[in-house]
């Protein structure tokens, strides 16, 4: 396979992964046996662009994801961020850079915190601002995610799957990070909620020049969402492109198989 | 048929107040209501009360002998009457809940705070440190827990401070397993997860993260574990092995007026027994109301 991409300008890239190799082993005893869930994959993510991740379960996208926001330390390859190589263990300040939002809004959030004192520990831990400054910084993240203040005082319990996401969103942006990893992060929402957060994603990028990494399986929203999309098939990159041509001339097999499986109304 | 459409709004509805969803309110009926709190906190609180209070509650020195008045039924002077050396029962009741209460509670702090740290940390870290801790841990609990105790205070020596330190030598064990048992289910959720992505330190999300949703559990188990203290000191205290004489102790009270059951005097067993069921049961009863008022609902 040879997907060579074309050299861009270093500066132009947030994140260039290199060669990310991911081996786990399964089993127990004669049984044992190695699972590669990363295949020396390299993917780069422009500045500014929301860059989608698709492929069924078990492809390796969440595996992606995890070696991006380093909850999954071995690994073999090179993570390059904004032109520094990042180590395996990384300072406070350089996971600040790159910020997560999770699947399953309902784990992603600590039950016995409000959502001002979450917001507000994250700030305080980096000094992201003064500390008398705290409390206005929540008010303006709760602004940018689309709640209302009130719900600055409230408890995960009493919020819905989708008010949940735009807190963890929020929670990410306290860090004022360059890049966003959003794994399935509205696949658990339902659909107008869903495109609630995707619209969110879409101004924070246009807004705020944030980079995004999507990961998604609904090819829809992936197809107005993001300018590129890489195809993941058992822990390879088969297909890494602009979105249109790729959803016009797919060039990979497997890309022309999971275009085909979208369901469609005929009229 | 029309519907009355809402009209669109943020997305604002269900966010409720701000009161902490887990906390119940203590009120004995209705929706919310949590009578087990309500009726051991009160009982057992009555009797920490009147642990602390004993001097003003009773005239009489636990101590003091008056052989003229031994073995006297409920008199006037002596409303529970008195024991073989003429003691007053109600005054060595109330002392010896000084010394039975407060060592069953504070040989549940030490070894809860010290299992509860170990199991978080167990837990969250796993690694050599984890399977050492749990080796040592498998060890303590492979002697039945009695033999152990008494084993531990017979080379120690009779007091308080053997009773609270073979006490927990032994039960920081089962703290430790509830909360390294708890913690390895929320290590792996995704708001621990997201605690790492946000670079927060280790000892912070062990902290402020890890143990306020794992300790329900314990606090719930310290409350039962009270109780089975207050069994196991009683019981030394019967064998000869816990309280040193003089001082006054429900185990001792027991074992003392044990030898007059057959000459009719029942009291002198029946009133420390009470005493000790009263204590556990109102115990069991604030366990249970803690656990109610604490369960985190998701």
């Amino acid at each position: 396979m040879s997907n060579t991409q074309p050299t861009q300008p270093a500066s132009e890239n947030i994140l260039e992964m290199r060669d990310i190799r991911v081996e786990f082993s399964a089993g127990k005893g004669r049984n044992r046996r190695k699972v590669v869930a990363l295949n020396d994959v390299n993917l780069s993510v422009r500045r500014g662009t929301i860059h989608g991740l698709v492929g069924e379960s078990g492809s390796g996208k969440s595996t992606l994801a995890r070696v991006l926001t380093a909850l999954e330390r071995s690994f073999t390859g090179t993570v390059v961020f904004n032109g520094e190589e990042l180590p395996v263990r990384r300072t406070k300040e350089q996971r600040r850079h790159i910020q997560m939002v999770f699947q399953d809004p309902y784990s992603s959030l600590d039950p016995r915190m409000t959502i001002r004192q979450s917001l507000a520990e994250l700030l305080r831990v980096h000094r992201i601002v003064e500390p008398r400054d705290v409390g206005g910084r929540c008010l303006e993240l709760m602004e940018q995610v689309q709640l209302p203040a009130r719900a600055l005082d409230s408890y995960p319990i009493s919020m819905s799957g989708g008010q949940r996401q735009r807190v963890a969103i929020a929670k990410a942006l306290a860090l004022e990070p360059s890049l966003l990893v959003a794994d399935e992060a509205v696949s658990a929402l339902d659909v107008s909620v869903q495109a609630g957060i995707v619209n969110l994603l879409a101004d924070l990028r246009d807004q705020l020049g944030l980079s995004v990494v999507f990961i998604a399986h609904d090819l829809a929203v992936v197809r107005n969402l993001c300018e590129n999309v890489a195809v993941m098939y058992h822990g390879n990159i088969v297909e890494d492109g602009e979105t249109e041509s790729l959803f016009t001339e797919p060039k990979d097999q497997y890309t022309q198989t999971l275009l085909q499986s979208i369901p469609r109304i005929r009229y | 048929m029309t519907q009355t459409l809402l009209p669109p709004t943020a997305p604002a509805t269900g966010l409720g107040g701000s009161k902490p969803p887990w906390r119940s309110r203590i009120r004995p009926w209705g929706r919310g209501s949590n009578i087990e709190l309500l009726i051991g906190g009160v009982v057992f609180g009555a009797m920490v009360l009147a642990a602390v209070f004993a001097p003003i509650l009773t005239p009489y020195d636990p101590t003091a002998q008056d052989l003229a008045n031994a073995l006297s039924g409920p008199t006037a002077a002596h409303p529970l009457g008195t024991d073989n050396l003429g003691r007053d029962t109600w005054s060595r009741l109330l002392f010896g809940a000084r010394s039975d209460l407060g060592i069953a509670v504070l040989a549940v702090l030490f070894p809860f705070v010290l299992g509860t740290i170990v199991g978080a940390l167990c837990g969250y870290f796993g690694g050599w440190f984890d399977t050492l801790i749990m080796r040592i841990a498998d060890v303590v609990s492979a002697f039945p827990f009695f033999v152990l105790v008494i084993t531990l205070v017979f080379v120690f020596g009779n007091g308080p401070m053997s009773i609270f330190l073979a006490i927990s030598i032994v039960s920081w064990v089962s703290y430790a397993r509830i909360v390294r048992a708890e913690t390895l289910v929320v290590r792996d959720r995704d708001f621990i997860q997201s605690c790492e992505t946000g670079g927060l330190g280790k000892a912070r999300i062990v902290v402020r993260h890890v143990l306020p949703n794992t300790m329900t559990q314990a606090v719930v188990f310290a409350m039962s574990d009270v109780v089975s203290n207050i069994g196991v000191i009683v019981t030394l205290s019967y064998f000869g092995l816990g309280i040193v004489p003089p001082t006054p102790d429900w185990g001792q009270m027991i074992s003392d007026g044990q030898q007059f059951l057959a000459s009719g005097n029942y009291t002198l067993v029946l009133i420390p027994g009470a005493a000790v069921i009263l204590a556990s049961l109102s115990l069991t009863f604030l366990g249970d109301g803690i656990a109610n008022a604490l369960r985190a609902k998701r």
